[in-house]
C-alpha cells in the first residue's frame, strides 16, 4: 500500500502542504510575536513617557510657584530694607544738621529698628561688621554672633554678606538658624543684607522659608496622591502595572496588589534585588527591558519591566508586566492559524486523495482486469471487458494503456485459437500415430521366451522406433517341426511411410515363406512384389534365415542388411558375416539373390541388427560403431539371448545420452544348442 | 539450405555435375531430393554426383539416389557416382547398392565416362 502510486502522490501533496504551512506558520509566529512584543514595549514606554511628562509638568508648575513666592518675599524684604535705609538716613541727617550727636542718632535708629514689627515671621536686625547682633526685635538675641553661622553653601553668614555687598551692594543668604521659636520645626531662613556705612553696620531682614518649602512639599504630596491614583489605574496588557519609587528604593506609589510582594524579592536568576535591578536600568537610561523572575502567583513568574528615572524628584517610574502576557496574543493568533491550517490541510488532503484516486483508480482497474485475464476462456471470441472499453475511451496515457491491453487480449485470443487448432490437429495425428504404433507392435512377436518347449534355441529380439512408428521389423516362426524362420529388416528412412512399407514387407515375407522353403527364392518374390509399383523408390534391407534346429545349419539371404555377428561358443573372437545376396528389396525389380548358408556350432550365437545400433549418435555426433558392438558381443558370450539384447540396448542408450534417437533400433539374438528334444526333457 | 547439407552444381553441355557435402539423413534427404529435381529440370544427358565431401549417408539418402537411378534409367540418361569415401563405400557395399550404381573413382573419370 505504501509503495502504491496513489499513496506516493498523496504523500507528495501532503509533504508539500505541510512544508509550506509549517514555513508560513513558523515565520508568521516569529514576526507576529516580535511585532506584538514591539507594540507592547512601545505601549509600556509610552505609559512611562506620559507619566514622566505628567510628573515633570506638575513639578515645573510647583517650581514656578515656588519661584514666584520667593520673588514676592524677596521684593517685600527689599522694600523693608529700603524703608529702614531711608529711616537710618533720616537719623543721619539729624546728625548732619546738629540736632543730635552721632551716638544719639545711632542709638535712636537702633531703638527704632528693634521696635519695628514687620508682621508674620519676618525680622529686622542690625549686625556689626564683626557679625554681632546689636539690634533685634527679640532683645535677648542682641549680642549674638550671627555672622559666624554657616549659610547653606557652607560659608559663614558674614563672609557671604561681605561678598554680596562688595559685588552687588546687597546680599541674599540662606541659613539654618539654631534658635527656633516655639511651634516652628524648620529653622531655615532667608536673609537680605544691606550696608549702612553711616553707622558702620549691616541691616538684615530675614524671613522663614520653611513655609515656602512646605508649600512645595504640600504640592508634591498632592501630586503624588493624584499620581498614585492615576498610576494605579494604568493597566499594561492584562495585569501589568506602573509604579514609582524613589532613590532610596522606597515605593512612592505601590505596585498592583497581586505583585506587591516583589518589592522585597530578589531575581531568581541573578540573585540581585529586583528593586536594585530597576534602579540600575533607570540610571542607565537606555530604554532596554529588564527581565526578571519573581515569586508571584504561587510560583516563579517571568516578568519584564521598563524603568525611567525622573531626576528632579529622584523618582523611578517602572512599568512591568508578565512576559507571557506579551507573547500571549501572538500565541493565540498562531493557535488560530494552526487550527485554520489544519482544516485547510484536511480539506486539501481529501482533495488530494480524490485526485490520486482519479489518477490511480483506472490503473487499479487495469491491474484487476489483467489479473482476471488468465481466468478467462480464450477459446471463445472475446467481447472485451466493459471496464476496459470505458477506460480505452480516455485520451490519457491510461487510455493508451487500456487500448494496448485490449489489443493484447485480442491477439492473445487469436493466437490461442490458432494454437488450439494446431494442438487439436496435433492431438488427432498423435492419437492416430498412437493407434498406428499399437497396430505396428501387434505385427511383431511379443511373447518371450517364444519357444519354451524347444531347448535347442534361445531367441530374443527388441525393436525401438525413433518415432511413433518405424520402418524396422523382425519376425520368427517355425516353418515346420524342425525349421525356424527368422527375419530382420530395415525400410529406408523412417516414420509413417516406412511403417507402411514395413507392414507390407512383413506380410510379403510371411506369404512367400508359405510357398517355398528356399530363402533366396523367397527374397526374389518379395523383391519383385515390392518393386512392382514403387514410384517413391522405397526399399527394405532384409535378412531372411532358416535354422534347422537339429543340425544348426542356417540357410539365409542378406539383401543389403547390416552383416550379422557370429559369436562362437568356442571362445574365438566374434566376427561379421559379410557376404551379401543382393540389393535391398524394392530397389531393382527382377534381381536374383545369392543363396548363403552358415553352420552353427552348439552354443554359437547369431546377432542380427539394424544400422540404428551402429549409427546411434551421441551428442558429439559420434557413432556407436561396429567395433564397440563387436567387443560388447564378445563380452556377452555365454549370456542368455535376452541378457544380450538388454545389455546391448542399454549400452547404446548410454552412448546416445541426451541425443535424440535418430533411427529405429532392432536387435535379434539367436543361440543354438545341440540337444535332442528327448534329452531336453530329461534335463 | 541447411548447414548440414550443401550442394554445388556445374553444367557443361548436357552434363550436370552435382557436388554434395555434409550429411544426408532423414532430416536432410528432402533437400537432396529437391536438389536432384533442380538438376533433372534441365534434362541433362548425364549426371555425375560427386560424394567426395559427403560425411554420412543414411538409407533415406540411398532412397533419393535410387530414385535418381530409376529416373535416369527410364529416360535413357546416365548417372554416375564418384568420390565415395571408405565409409560411404561400405554403406554401398553392405546394402548391395554398389551393384546398382555406376561408380567412378574420381570426378574426372566420371566426367569422361559420362561423355563417352
Amino acid at each position: 500500500m505504501f509503495r502504491s502510486l496513489r499513496f506516493q502522490l498523496f504523500l507528495g501533496i501532503f509533504v508539500i502542504l505541510l512544508g509550506a504551512g509549517g514555513i508560513i506558520m513558523v515565520s508568521t509566529q516569529q514576526q507576529m510575536e516580535q511585532a506584538l512584543i514591539d507594540a507592547e514595549n512601545r505601549a509600556a514606554r509610552n505609559v512611562l513617557n506620559l507619566i514622566e511628562l505628567q510628573v515633570s509638568n506638575r513639578y515645573r508648575e510647583l517650581l514656578m510657584e515656588k519661584v514666584r513666592i520667593v520673588a514676592e518675599r524677596r521684593s517685600t524684604l527689599e522694600q523693608m530694607g529700603n524703608v529702614i535705609t531711608a529711616t537710618f538716613q533720616a537719623y543721619e541727617r539729624l546728625v548732619e544738621r546738629g540736632y543730635a550727636s552721632q551716638l544719639e542718632a545711632q542709638s535712636l535708629a537702633l531703638e527704632w529698628a528693634s521696635r519695628m514689627d514687620l508682621g508674620g515671621s519676618a525680622d529686622a536686625f542690625a549686625m556689626t561688621r564683626e557679625g554681632h547682633l546689636i539690634a533685634h526685635r527679640d532683645r535677648e538675641l542682641v549680642g549674638r554672633n550671627l555672622g559666624a553661622l554657616p549659610d547653606l553653601k557652607g560659608r559663614s553668614i558674614l563672609e557671604a554678606t561681605e561678598e554680596g555687598i562688595t559685588n552687588f551692594g546687597y546680599a541674599y543668604v540662606i541659613y539654618e538658624d539654631e534658635v527656633v521659636p516655639a511651634g516652628v520645626d524648620d529653622g531655615r531662613r532667608f536673609a537680605y543684607f544691606i550696608d549702612v556705612p553711616e553707622f558702620d553696620l549691616y541691616i538684615g531682614i530675614s524671613d522663614r522659608i520653611g513655609d515656602v518649602e512646605r508649600y512645595v512639599e504640600t504640592g508634591v504630596e498632592a501630586t503624588i496622591e493624584v499620581l498614585a491614583e492615576s498610576v494605579g489605574q494604568v493597566q499594561v496588557v492584562e495585569t501589568g502595572f506602573v509604579f514609582i519609587f524613589d532613590r532610596d528604593l522606597q515605593t512612592v506609589t505601590s505596585p498592583a496588589d497581586w505583585a506587591s510582594a516583589m518589592v522585597g524579592q530578589s531575581d531568581e536568576q541573578t540573585g540581585q534585588p529586583i528593586m536594585e535591578m530597576f534602579r540600575d536600568a533607570g540610571q542607565s537610561g537606555d530604554g532596554e527591558a529588564v527581565h526578571y523572575t519573581a515569586q508571584l502567583r504561587g510560583g516563579p513568574l517571568e516578568m519584564e519591566a521598563y524603568v525611567s528615572y525622573f531626576r528632579p524628584l529622584g523618582w523611578y517610574v517602572a512599568s512591568t508586566v508578565p512576559t507571557d502576557e506579551i507573547s500571549a496574543p501572538a500565541r493565540a493568533l498562531v493557535q488560530r492559524q494552526v487550527l485554520i491550517f489544519a482544516m485547510v490541510l484536511g480539506a486539501s488532503l481529501l482533495l488530494a486523495w480524490f485526485f490520486a484516486y482519479k489518477i490511480t483508480g483506472p490503473l487499479q482497474r487495469l491491474a484487476a482486469y489483467a489479473r482476471r485475464l488468465p481466468t478467462q476462456d480464450f477459446t471463445t471470441a472475446g467481447e472485451g471487458s466493459d471496464a476496459l472499453n470505458r477506460l480505452a475511451r480516455a485520451r490519457s496515457e491510461v487510455g493508451g494503456l487500456a487500448r494496448a491491453f485490449g489489443f493484447m487480449e485480442g491477439e492473445l485470443r487469436d493466437n490461442i485459437q490458432a494454437l488450439l487448432n494446431t494442438t487439436r490437429e496435433k492431438e488427432r495425428i498423435e492419437s492416430e500415430l498412437n493407434i498406428a504404433q499399437e497396430i505396428q507392435r501387434g505385427l511383431l512377436p511379443k511373447i518371450f521366451p517364444p519357444f519354451p518347449d524347444c531347448p535347442q534355441i534361445d531367441l530374443h529380439a527388441a525393436l525401438y522406433p525413433a518415432r511413433h512408428v518405424g520402418g524396422d521389423l523382425f519376425d520368427f516362426y517355425f516353418l515346420d517341426e524342425h525349421r525356424l524362420l527368422f527375419t530382420v529388416g530395415d525400410v529406408a528412412d523412417k516414420g509413417v511411410p516406412s511403417a507402411l512399407f514395413m507392414a507390407i514387407t512383413k506380410t510379403l515375407v510371411k506369404s512367400a515363406s508359405g510357398q517355398d522353403a528356399d530363402p533366396a527364392t523367397m527374397m526374389e518374390r518379395v523383391n519383385n512384389d515390392l518393386s512392382a509399383d514403387n514410384p517413391s523408390a522405397m526399399f527394405v534391407t532384409l535378412l531372411i534365415g532358416i535354422l534347422d534346429i537339429r543340425t544348426g545349419r542356417v540357410e539365409y539371404v542378406n539383401a543389403g542388411q547390416n552383416p550379422p555377428i557370429l559369436v562362437p561358443a568356442d571362445g574365438k573372437d566374434p566376427s561379421f558375416i559379410r557376404e551379401i545376396s543382393g540389393p535391398p528389396g524394392g530397389a531393382i525389380e527382377g534381381v536374383s539373390y545369392r543363396h548363403l548358408s552358415l553352420q552353427l556350432d552348439p552354443g554359437d550365437t547369431l546377432v542380427v541388427f539394424t544400422d540404428g545400433i551402429t549409427e546411434a549418435m551421441n551428442p558429439a555426433n559420434e557413432e556407436y560403431g561396429n567395433d564397440r558392438l563387436l567387443a560388447l558381443c564378445g563380452q556377452l558370450r555365454g549370456e542368455s539371448a535376452e541378457q544380450m539384447v538388454v545389455t546391448v540396448v542399454e549400452d547404446v542408450n548410454r552412448h546416445s545420452g541426451d541425443a535424440t534417437q535418430s533411427d529405429d533400433i532392432t536387435l535379434l539374438c539367436l543361440t543354438w544348442q545341440n540337444v535332442s528334444p528327448q534329452a531336453a526333457k530329461d534335463v | 539450405m541447411s548447414d548440414n547439407l550443401r550442394f554445388t552444381l556445374e553444367r557443361s553441355g548436357s552434363l550436370a555435375v552435382v557436388g554434395v557435402a555434409g550429411r544426408i539423413d532423414s532430416s536432410t534427404s528432402a533437400l537432396f531430393e529437391e536438389q536432384m529435381e533442380t538438376v533433372f529440370a534441365e534434362a541433362p544427358d548425364a549426371v555425375v554426383i560427386d560424394l567426395e565431401q559427403l560425411d554420412y549417408m543414411s538409407s533415406a539418402g540411398l532412397r533419393v539416389l535410387l530414385m535418381a537411378a530409376k529416373r535416369t534409367k527410364a529416360q535413357g540418361q546416365r548417372l554416375l557416382l564418384c568420390g565415395l569415401s571408405p565409409n560411404i563405400r561400405e554403406v554401398f557395399d553392405i546394402s548391395g547398392f554398389s551393384a546398382i550404381f555406376e561408380i567412378a573413382d574420381s570426378r574426372s573419370e566420371a566426367q569422361s565416362r559420362a561423355q563417352a
